[in-house]
């Protein structure tokens, strides 16, 4: 029996997981525009994001591109697993 | 409540965030798209709309306008591409959508090449004066090719894409049929047209 993720099912983490799983397998989004598409605020996604990778759901990158620093994030392999989960327990409570 | 133990969801609040899970997910797939799709679509529009328009005003410089017009077409695909550009997404696969072209585009000339007299096919001025017929007939196959690619996309991208695919296919068969005399015409203002209105729609309203 699935079981809802409690780490996931927090709004914005919710929201984060699914636009990252909305990307092609091995694929990484950057982080502006996730907080853009999103509509959280830098600091706000930025905790959520350090939830998620303490869970170890996805990876935290940095880099440097043309002398800037950006960052990408993207699913883990266990993220991607635990989110097929939580919303296969999501469809399970919605047949009760 | 431990920190183990999952929190109770109601119904309603499954229903909620499944919904907001579709929405999300279709909501970046055509954020990504606008970046990456919509200037491609739109540099297509362009390049049908001057092609066809060149075949039907000047048929004997057909051969030449097609040949710049694929050359334009791909490479600014390429360049325009997230390969070349610094876009949102960095995928390992990216690759996979040029090569998804690549094969569809090989496959289709191959079974010209197969089913026409090698300097029909090889001489696009010359089928275009002489084999009018025939000329119509690759023209409408090629452009239904590009638009079967389009409608398998929008499987996986958003129906916007199937809508956009149907309705130059559709133009297309009607242009080959019944508007045979302007075929190229028809397809520079429908089939370039509709490919430029689609990618401004994609640009300004995936964002």
């Amino acid at each position: 029996m699935p079981e809802i993720d409690r780490i996931i099912h927090a709004p914005a983490r919710l929201r984060i997981m699914s636009a990252l799983m909305a990307l092609p397998a091995k694929s990484q989004l950057d982080f502006p525009t996730l907080a853009k598409s999103l509509d959280l605020t830098d600091g706000n996604l930025g905790a959520h994001l350090q939830t998620l990778e303490e869970a170890g759901y996805i990876k935290v990158e940095k880099s440097f591109e043309d002398r800037k620093p950006r960052t990408h994030v993207s699913l883990t392999g266990k993220g991607r697993d635990r989110f097929e989960e939580h919303v296969a327990a999501l469809r399970a409570i919605c047949r009760v | 409540m431990d920190n183990d133990t999952p929190p109770p969801v109601s119904k309603e609040d499954a229903l909620a965030s499944l919904g907001e899970i579709d929405r999300i997910m279709s909501e970046t797939r055509k954020n990504i798209a606008a970046g990456s799709s919509g200037p491609i679509i739109i540099l297509w529009g362009v390049v049908w709309f001057v092609a066809y328009g060149t075949t039907q005003f000047f048929p004997r410089w057909s051969n030449w306008t097609w040949t710049v017009a694929d050359i334009v077409g791909i490479g600014g695909s390429i360049l325009l591409s997230p390969a070349f550009r610094k876009t949102p997404v960095k995928t390992a696969s990216q690759w996979q959508r040029g090569a998804a072209w690549f094969i569809l585009f090989g496959f289709a000339l191959l079974w010209i090449r197969i089913l026409c007299p090698w300097e029909m096919s090889s001489n696009r001025a010359i089928w275009v004066s002489i084999v009018p017929l025939l000329a119509r007939k690759i023209s409408a196959f090629m452009a239904t090719v590009a638009m079967f690619a389009y409608i398998l996309a929008g499987l996986w991208l958003d129906r916007f894409f199937i809508w956009l695919g149907a309705l130059v296919t559709v133009a297309t068969l009607i242009g080959y049929l019944y508007i045979k005399d302007y075929f190229y015409l028809w397809m520079a203002i429908t089939g370039g047209g509709s490919l430029i209105v689609g990618g401004v729609f994609i640009r300004k309203f995936w964002r």
